[in-house]
């Protein structure tokens, strides 16, 4: 598999540009570092033939110094291009990290559902680390050992022609070969990582799930899996590393033949008395100079490999495009806060087009007022709820949002996708805990929001007496404080993020589901609060949930069955509502 | 002292392919040792001194020769090492995957699992780079012996200033060396820093959207990412520079040679230092130049596989560090592990006496909880949030370690809960139940076999129905084959609950332990559900109908041939639930709560 260069220039540019100056001294330090390298054998050669000619003892020893100096010089600049190098390396690949992960983060639920958390972390982490040596030193020290041939070509073309035009056949064919060998190790080593990715969404999720495997006893189950996958990597593995073998044992040996070939050319001339032996040593050691960047270049190829491989991966990545569509204006629902109408037109979805989830689903919800959606599981209700926080699009039909229902209703898709979730707020009942501060995890990372704030929604909620236990107050790792939480506590703090939020529309997603009767109490009095002045979604399991809706929906098998006022369902005789008023839910909704 | 133990385990694990590793790499590092003595030879040969008997054009070919031979060297070297690093990694990731998954289920991991993951595969690597870099150590070492004797009886003084900075070398990497342990320890916890908060990113990836926090999760991340750059580059940059040193002092020793060479190489000396023992001289001084390096981060390098070693065994806090390279099969070829289930172990009664169950830090959970129940009933475990139903099932299956207590199958006590509560004696659903990529069926079985023989499409059909899952499969197009995505997350919340109960259903086992079996089903499935349980329950096939649920659902409590009311971690009642709402006061209250039903 071959990568145009095209993608990987793509890439240089975008992450090296921003760090201009740096990457300029980075070359610099480089260049330096070369020169000295051109300079050192010229002492030697002159040592060699001074001596031979018998010159006095003084300049010899002069010249001795003087190669050192050189070499202490190259060392400074080699310690200051690996600084400068590791530098700009981790600055791009963290850049590109962070582009990475907020391109995966805000690609829509069904790319996620697709991927396992440890195979994107593999991806984003492991894929880019692999790249962290091609921005700081590839593209630099391909050039510069380039140019260090270039240079070492020049000046033996300087000593004698013949010898000039040897190496430089041999260099050009060097570099045609190992060009030709470039791609050679990408497929395997790209094989390889995606058995790694595998491996690491296996372990990942495995390791979330001991209990679920313990409590059924698929403990030997799992570890035959676990035996699987090294089974099938294993090969893999093994021929990719002989892949780069190959390539290593390819420049050693071509290498060999050239310095052989080149060495007898210098002995003709050194006989025919054109060279001097200090000259044929010249030539010796310049081609063990040139061999340091020759193996240079092979280690850069085998980056290479390996960061082509990534970068495959990570274009791949960077490739997918949320389902959703980018919205045209970017308009903001109605900027002002307060309730908003929500309104259904004809929608229809499905994740699988044999699958209907939605059909032809349409009502009103007037600003804030509180719809109760009652039907089966299965029925469609989690999905309103997506699709009203733009998680997906509907393939069909449209939702709507808009201060009074009527006239300036817009189109969720033409709305700006993080404003329509600042003004949107759902509480589902699985609490998402974040490896944070009490704080952060209140706020969603927002410094914004003044203590005093969460501590008043807080005590709001109840949890006065939990924050005031807490060794640190708002600073406390919540991962730690969670410990003393109970279910029902957790779910507080999950309305507590919504309260700081402050959103105009409000879905709740059997939110009271998992909570046992004795701490429902506290959730009431919350829920209350919450739909207070908002407009509210109840997706609800019971009839009691939806005590508090004006409007009720019914939903089967993804289509309306009945939708109206609550009042007027409950007191028309024929309403499936009212039948399930008057016989208890079960029966009738069976 | 612990390291060594590791590494000594690890290499007894393959120890001829290890012996064949080493053998081909010290083959391949003394290889330069050649080349060397040829270039001597050829310029020697121009020079006219000490000749050996071969033209420079024969002694060229030689080096092409030789050259191809180094070759086959190289091979040979891959061919052992590649399958060898591949053993060591995989043991030592198997040996902390298969342990984590030993201890009791329902304890927390030692770290997140982004962090846990990001040590099995990092310091895992290090450790076996460090087994691999124990052939390159032995090799090499040779490799810088043969050459300084060499050296020593073409020159002996000259030999001797270049191995002055070499000595020095060692000595400064020595005085370096604890700063190495500390900056790569900061570095692998940046490390871990970051991968945990990616992981942490992509499993919570819908809350974040929905609360429309992506772009503040990612200047987090930045911010970790920030001090993960800082520790790297000075990791990377102190590493260097103790290379330097490395180099500086060979760099040096060339400068000494030609020093000395000065006034050595003057002819008319009896015995000349010519330019062919220069051409040696220097030649191996190039190579030495890796020796000085190597030898020089010997001691950074056994601290780094140290740090390694340390955070591995830490993943297993319980356990002797040497758990980690404990030998077991890999299974890479040949048959795969068997799967045996226990035996078969029809249950009359089950009793539990003084059942206590604390959680270390905060004190809460279940104390001295006494309780029977026998075959063919439904034991329904009540209480509050917070009451300990959840501890008291997973403290009696031995997902939780317990303080004291007594647990009796038939009368029999049971030594090890958790290896004995498995199918075919007991299936458990889990308050928050976990699916796991791969098929629905697959996840149905967890490869189960059944103790009543039935074929497994059998058993999911029968799973399925008692689930009430069987309308929503037949609507999935590629049935009960439908991949369920992460964590099941392509089914809807009620589905992945419906087909983690028929994933208990399915292992036939005599004992089922339900943690809230309906808390994310709708009323009406939840009926229907209830209503299967009863119909198989009164159908007398064969097998058990023995279960114990947790549940404040009317449904399940007016099934239930027994109670167990708990309230504060003690058990506060148990009876039928017509004694418990006469005499029962926690009882009546969880009974009359509005979320109970409306019937």
């Amino acid at each position: 598999m071959n990568i145009p260069l095209s993608s990987y220039f793509a890439l240089l540019k975008r992450y090296l540009q921003p760090q201009r100056g740096r990457v300029i001294a980075l070359a610099l330090a480089i260049l330096i570092g070369i020169g000295l390298e051109v300079a050192a054998p010229q002492v030697v050669r002159a040592f060699i033939d001074h001596t031979l000619a018998g010159a006095p003892v003084a300049s010899l020893v002069g010249l001795a110094l003087g190669f050192i100096a050189l070499m202490l010089s190259r060392q400074a600049a080699t310690l200051l291009s690996t600084w400068l190098g590791e530098s700009v390396g981790w600055t791009a690949t963290n850049a590109l990290r962070a582009d990475l992960a907020l391109h995966c983060l805000t690609a829509d639920m069904s790319f996620h559902n697709a991927r396992t958390p440890g195979e994107l972390v593999e991806r984003i982490d492991g894929d880019v680390t692999a790249l962290a040596s091609f921005f700081s030193q590839l593209a630099i020290k391909v050039i510069g050992n380039l140019l260090l041939l270039l240079a070492v070509v020049l000046a033996l073309f300087r000593e004698d022609w013949r010898v000039g035009i040897a190496l430089t056949l041999f260099a050009a064919a060097a570099l045609w070969g190992l060009i030709r060998l470039r791609a050679l190790a990408v497929p395997y080593w790209l094989r390889v990582r995606a058995r790694a990715a595998q491996f690491a969404g296996f372990v990942s999720e495995r390791l979330g799930g001991i209990e679920d495997i313990r409590g059924l006893g698929a403990l030997p189950y799992t570890m035959r899996q676990f035996h699987a996958l090294l089974r099938e990597w294993m090969p893999h593995q093994i021929k990719a590393g002989m892949m780069s073998m190959l390539t290593w044992s390819i420049t050693v040996l071509v290498f060999a033949i050239g310095s052989a070939v080149s060495l007898l050319l210098g002995s003709a001339l050194w006989r025919e008395g054109v060279l001097t032996l200090g000259t044929v040593y010249l030539i010796y050691t310049y081609i063990e100079t040139i061999r340091a960047p020759i193996e240079q270049i092979r280690f850069q190829i085998d980056e290479l490999q390996r960061a082509s491989a990534s970068i495959i991966r990570i274009e791949k990545l960077f490739a997918i495009q949320s389902a959703l569509a980018p919205a045209a204006t970017a308009a903001s629902p109605a900027s002002a806060a307060g309730p908003l109408a929500v309104v259904f037109d004809r929608v229809s979805f499905h994740y699988d087009p044999d699958e209907p989830v939605l059909r032809e689903v349409s009502f009103r919800l007037p600003a804030g007022k509180v719809l109760g959606v009652l039907g089966r599981t299965g029925a469609g209700k989690s999905t309103l709820a997506k699709l009203l926080l733009r998680m997906y699009d509907p393939q069909q039909g449209a939702i709507s949002l808009s201060p009074d229902g009527l006239a300036a209703a817009q189109d969720l898709r033409a709305l700006d996708l993080t404003r329509v979730r600042q003004r949107v707020g759902l509480v589902t009942q699985e609490v998402q805990i974040f490896h944070a501060s009490v704080r952060d995890n209140l706020t969603f990372f927002d410094p914004g929001l003044p203590d005093a704030r969460v501590r008043a929604e807080i005590d709001a909620l109840g949890l006065g007496p939990w924050l005031e236990g807490l060794e640190r107050g708002l600073d406390t790792p919540l991962k730690t404080a969670a410990a003393g939480l109970s279910a029902g506590e957790s779910q507080l703090l999950a309305f507590g993020r919504i309260f700081l939020r402050d959103p105009s529309v409000v879905v709740l997603d059997e939110a009271s589901s998992r909570l046992d009767p004795a701490t429902e109490a506290h959730i009431e009095h919350a829920v209350d609060r919450l739909l207070a002045g908002r407009t509210g979604i109840v997706i609800a399991h019971r009839l009691a949930t939806v005590e508090r809706a004006d409007y009720i929906l019914i939903l089967d098998e993804g289509r309306v069955v009945e939708f109206g006022p609550r009042d007027a369902l409950a007191g028309d005789a024929s309403s499936r509502f009212a039948e399930l008023l008057r016989t208890g839910l079960e029966e009738v909704l069976a | 002292m612990k390291t060594l133990r590791v590494i000594w385990s690890l290499i007894r694990y393959q120890p001829l392919l290890y012996l064949g590793d080493q053998l081909s790499w010290i083959l391949v590092h003394l290889s330069p040792l050649v080349p060397g003595f040829l270039y001597r030879a050829f310029f020697n040969s121009l020079t006219g001194d000490a000749p050996v008997g071969l033209t420079p054009e024969g002694i060229l070919a030689l080096v092409v020769a030789f050259a191809v031979g180094q070759t086959g060297l190289r091979a040979m070297g891959f061919l052992t090492d590649m399958p060898h690093r591949f053993m060591t990694v995989s043991l030592l990731r198997t040996n902390v995957f298969a342990r984590l998954m030993e201890r009791p289920g329902a304890l927390a991991l030692p770290g997140a699992v982004g962090d846990v993951f990001n040590v099995m595969r990092d310091d895992a690597k290090q450790i076996e780079d460090l087994l691999s870099w124990f052939c390159d150590l032995t090799g090499i070492l040779a490799f810088g012996a043969l050459s300084l004797l060499t050296l020593f009886s073409i020159n002996a003084e000259m030999a001797v200033l270049v191995f002055l900075p070499l000595l020095a070398v060692a000595v400064v990497a020595q005085l370096a060396a604890h700063r190495v342990q500390k900056y790569r320890y900061a570095l692998r916890d940046a490390d871990s820093a970051v991968a945990d908060s990616l992981n942490e990113m992509f499993e919570s990836a819908q809350a974040i959207q929905v609360g429309g926090a992506e772009q503040r999760v990612i200047a987090r991340f930045k911010a970790l990412s920030e001090v993960r750059k800082g520790a790297a580059i000075k990791d990377r940059v102190f590493a260097q520079l103790l290379e330097l040193i490395g180099n500086g002092a060979t760099s040096l020793g060339t400068g000494f040679i030609l020093l000395v060479a000065a006034s050595a190489m003057q002819p008319g000396l009896a015995k000349p230092f010519t330019v062919g023992d220069f051409a040696l001289f220097v030649n191996y001084l190039a190579t030495i130049s890796f020796f000085t390096v190597f030898v020089g981060r010997i001691v950074s390098t056994l601290r780094q596989a140290r740090v390694a070693v340390e955070r591995m065994a830490g993943l297993l806090p319980d356990l002797d560090p040497v758990a980690i390279a404990q030998h077991r099969p890999l299974y890479l070829r040949g048959p795969e592990p068997a799967v045996i289930a226990p035996p078969r172990d029809r249950l009359e009664t089950l009793e539990v006496r003084g059942l206590t169950c604390l959680h270390p830090s905060t004190g809460r959970g279940v104390e001295k909880i006494d309780f029977a129940l026998a075959r063919d009933t439904l034991t329904v475990v009540t209480g509050r949030i917070g009451a300990g139903k959840t501890t008291l099932v997973r403290a009696l299956l031995g997902l939780l370690p317990v303080q004291s207590g007594e647990l009796r199958w038939n009368g029999e006590r049971i030594a090890d809960p958790a290896a004995f509560f498995v199918p075919p004696r007991s299936a458990y659903l889990p308050q928050v139940p976990r699916l796991f990529s791969d098929t629905l069926a697959n996840n149905i079985l967890l490869g189960s076999s059944d103790a009543r023989q039935r074929p497994p499409e059998e058993r999911i059909r029968e799973a399925l129905w008692l689930a009430v899952l069987e309308e929503d499969v037949e609507s999935f197009e590629h049935g009960t084959e439908t991949q369920v995505g992460t964590r099941g997350v392509r089914l809807s919340g009620g589905q992945a609950q419906r087909a983690a109960a028929a994933r208990a259903y399915a292992q036939g086992a005599e004992l089922l332990v339900l943690d809230d079996l309906s808390s994310a089903l709708d009323v009406v499935t939840e009926h229907r559900l209830w209503e299967r349980w009863d119909a198989l329950r009164g159908s007398g096939q064969v097998g058990s109908h023995t279960a114990l649920a947790i549940s404040h659902r009317r449904a399940a409590l007016k099934r239930a041939d027994r109670i167990l009311v708990l309230k504060d971690g003690t058990l506060d009642d148990v009876g039928t639930l017509d004694e418990l709402l006469t005499r029962c006061e926690e009882m009546r209250q969880i009974w009359n709560a509005r979320d109970a039903g409306e019937e």
